[in-house]
């Protein structure tokens, strides 16, 4: 065999394995992503772990008032009400149903299961937003809206710890503003793994609440004095954002 | 040689065609929707006595009672018969958000006696009304203690969110006291307007 048709066949097989092993990284994302029942932007380097995505539901709109996941997950198959209920579908577009009005709040949480030993930390952010139906920019109906954390947790063994946000750095109120490209933290650099109990489940609680207090502008700009500005517009919060580092800071 | 070639060109589609479909899906995922909120106006139906709403209403044929022989005693067993009752039938549309229905009385005319009604499985008005007087309190502490009730239910009906699709009925009933008639032979042509306000806001909304 010629010198040259050696080089052929060693450059045939190094592409071989390089095909074998972008086959690898391909089945272990979509490993991943499978699990992943949130509607979530997720973004992954060198830690695998499981999402899960639950909106609590309250006929109400006033929030949770019970914080937890422990004995407070929505049976699947009954119409129950005030409890977390895992979101299954990701092609669902909507989770809110019916009218939204001033003064109410809903609220969500994600549980982020480390599948391994390695320490990850977890990125958080809101983006993509989009109002319709309105008149001036001022006006959009997001620039009523805001969000909040509300909660960091572990869950081990159906044993929840308690509130631990205050360690990391998390997002109080705030309003979203007219501005649809910005990106909107809500955790930054959260530990997934909580006391070396590895299967254990980071839980982050959050809140998105309709601020009674933000009233739009006139043509002149000369602020309303109520929310009148806001009806007839749709709200849609496109995204969430996590990203799952090995480093602090490395997002 | 020109078979390797064709192999290699083979095998660089076929890793081209994968990171499509990688891209495809990192594409897919991050177009995902997590909520949207609609902002609609509020849209509620509102009848009394099965007529569209009007800002006041005409009592006529009013029936005068003895304060305390039909309205602590009932000695004739007729006071539940002859009270004129206000229906008010109120319905809150679909598409509305959670609201709140606020019902306001204006002051009325003294020989008025009135009793708002939230359960509709009240029937015998009497029996509530000696539940909430004490027949040993003067003539003016009993009205009161009606007027409390009253407000009572209004307060309680203001207090309570309305879902979407929901309807809420109450009931007034009214007598008129003869005692408190300026000219007692008027009591065949006594008429007296009831008028009313009924504000609707959104379920954690105040009136600006």
């Amino acid at each position: 065999m010629s010198h040259a048709k050696m080089n052929m066949l060693k450059s045939i097989g190094y592409l071989l394995i390089s095909v074998f092993m972008f086959s690898v990284v391909t089945y272990a994302w979509f490993t991943i992503t499978d699990t992943n029942q949130a509607h979530l932007a997720v973004k992954t380097s060198g830690v695998e772990a499981e999402y899960k995505f639950y909106v609590y539901k309250n006929i109400y709109h006033s929030g949770s008032s019970n914080v937890t996941l422990i004995d407070n997950i929505c049976t699947v198959g009954l119409d129950e009400d005030l409890c977390y209920e895992e979101v299954n579908n990701p092609i669902t577009p909507k989770l809110i149903e019916g009218s939204v009005a001033p003064g109410e709040r809903f609220s969500f949480a994600i549980a982020i299961q480390s599948l391994g030993s390695t320490q990850g930390y977890v990125d958080l952010s809101f983006g993509n937003l989009e109002s319709i139906g309105y008149d001036l920019e001022e006006n959009k109906i997001q620039t009523a809206f805001g969000y909040e954390v509300t909660k960091i947790s572990y869950i081990d063994e159906n044993i929840e710890t308690n509130d631990v946000k205050d360690l990391y750095l998390y997002q109080s109120y705030t309003n979203f503003s007219h501005l649809d490209d910005v990106i909107y933290p809500l955790v930054t650099d959260v530990s997934l793994v909580y006391q070396d109990q590895y299967a254990g489940s980071l839980i982050i609680y959050f809140d998105v609440y309709y601020d009674p207090t933000i009233f739009g502008v006139d043509p002149f700009g000369m602020p309303y004095t109520n929310s009148h500005i806001f009806m007839n517009q749709t709200f849609n919060l496109h995204d969430v954002y996590m990203n799952v580092t090995t480093q602090k800071g490395a997002s | 040689m020109r078979k390797y070639v064709y192999v290699i060109l083979i095998l660089l589609m076929s890793m081209l065609v994968i990171s499509s479909v990688i891209y495809g899906w990192f594409t897919y995922v991050q177009r995902k929707s997590i909520s949207t909120f609609v902002s609609n106006e509020l849209v509620v139906e509102v009848k009394l006595n099965d007529d569209d709403i009007v800002q006041s209403k005409t009592l006529k044929n009013l029936a005068f009672i003895d304060f305390e022989d039909d309205l602590i005693n009932d000695t004739n067993q007729m006071f539940n018969e002859i009270g004129q009752m206000m229906d008010m039938k109120l319905t809150l549309s679909e598409s509305s958000p959670l609201s709140r229905f606020i019902f306001e009385l204006d002051p009325t005319d003294e020989p008025l006696i009135y009793i708002i009604i939230l359960d509709d499985q009240i029937t015998d008005y009497h029996l509530l009304i000696s539940q909430i007087i004490n027949p040993t309190d003067s003539k003016e502490d009993m009205l009161l203690s009606i007027d409390q009730y009253n407000q009572m239910q209004i307060d309680a009906l203001s207090n309570e969110i309305v879902i979407p699709g929901q309807t809420k009925t109450f009931k007034i009933m009214f007598w008129a006291d003869y005692d408190q008639l300026s000219i007692p032979s008027d009591y065949l042509t006594y008429t007296t307007d009831v008028s009313f306000k009924l504000t609707i806001i959104n379920a954690y909304g105040e009136i600006s």
